[in-house]
């Protein structure tokens, strides 16, 4: 497993551009197509304005991860991709990370419609579903931190 | 129409807050804004840099009193340029569209390209009462056979 990193600290609404527009640079330098860019941008953009609204401060993290082959396939939670059978694979990992209040309820957190802000409330959900891969950590009064993969279609 | 209150409370507090600490490093903040053009009885403003709260407020306070001082009857929104429609510059379109339809305003937004249209949709996010088209155009036609049929009769031919 190979990882390149880019860290975006985020702070202010200014970060949440900085943080989709590398999102998306990575991803187009990966491969991905412009529809793949796009999901993962808006997934990042939704993810770095949650840090924004809910944490304050918090960190954006884009790594490359590559996977020798497909054994117990690493788990893919939303399902949505179909991945090639067998090799390498390639993907774009997001992890949000803040030390704010954390989520009190995560299942709600996901429903559509469900916002504690002045949002639509479907950024989690929505995140989850543009995304192959979904985890979310939490701990009320310490933090979030979310993990999301986009697998490259082979 | 006082047009300030338009954001959530929270907002607002958080761009008085960001204004005052850049007020106390002595800063301006760089003032950006989006140009509104007027078209026929409509006004046209193309979104070409990424929305931020302060931005975006700016910008419905802007399109509200312009469409006050014009009495235009139609907004044109081209957002061909813009690169991710999240959650945010949803609702602030969305916003948008309702206010300009408080004054009596229809609201089209134009230039949703296929990567944006496949992206909203997974997303789940819904364009609730707004009217979309393809492009500049499309959206142009679909204002003039609106202000045609709604306000032919009342203000139209037989004024002449």
């Amino acid at each position: 497993m190979v990882k390149i990193m880019v860290k975006i600290e985020i702070k202010e609404e200014y970060d949440i551009v900085t943080a989709r527009i590398s999102a998306k640079e990575e991803a187009k330098k990966l491969g991905f197509g412009i529809v793949d860019q796009t999901r993962i941008a808006t997934a990042v953009s939704e993810l770095a304005r949650n840090i924004v609204d809910y944490a304050g401060e918090g960190v954006i993290e884009i790594n490359i991860v590559r996977t020798e082959a497909v054994e117990g396939s690493s788990s893919s939670r939303s399902g949505s991709g179909h991945h090639g059978e067998a090799g390498e694979r390639l993907g774009l990992e997001i992890i949000a990370a803040d030390n704010g209040p954390g989520i009190e309820d995560i299942e709600k957190a996901l429903e559509d419609g469900f916002t504690t802000g002045g949002g639509l409330g479907i950024g989690l959900g929505g995140v989850r579903r543009l995304m192959d891969e979904f985890e979310i950590q939490s701990r009320v009064g310490e933090g979030t931190k979310v993990r999301v993969v986009k697998w490259k279609r082979i | 129409m006082k047009s300030g209150s338009v954001l959530t409370a929270g907002s607002e507090h958080a761009e008085e807050t960001k204004r005052t600490r850049m007020a106390e490093r002595g800063e301006r903040p760089a003032f950006e804004r989006i140009p509104i053009l007027q078209i026929e009885d409509f006004l046209l403003t193309s979104i070409q840099v990424p929305l931020h709260d302060r931005l975006a407020l700016q910008f419905q306070r802007d399109l509200l009193q312009t469409i006050e001082r014009t009495r235009a009857k139609g907004l044109l929104i081209d957002i061909t340029a813009i690169d991710v429609v999240d959650s945010f510059i949803t609702r602030i379109l969305v916003e948008i569209a309702k206010m300009a339809s408080l004054m009596g305003v229809k609201t089209v937004i134009v230039g949703l390209r296929p990567e944006i249209s496949i992206t909203l949709v997974e997303f789940g996010v819904e364009f609730n009462g707004i009217k979309t088209a393809l492009n500049l155009e499309k959206g142009l036609e679909m204002l003039r056979a609106w202000k045609k049929s709604d306000y032919g009769e009342n203000y139209g031919e037989n004024r002449d």
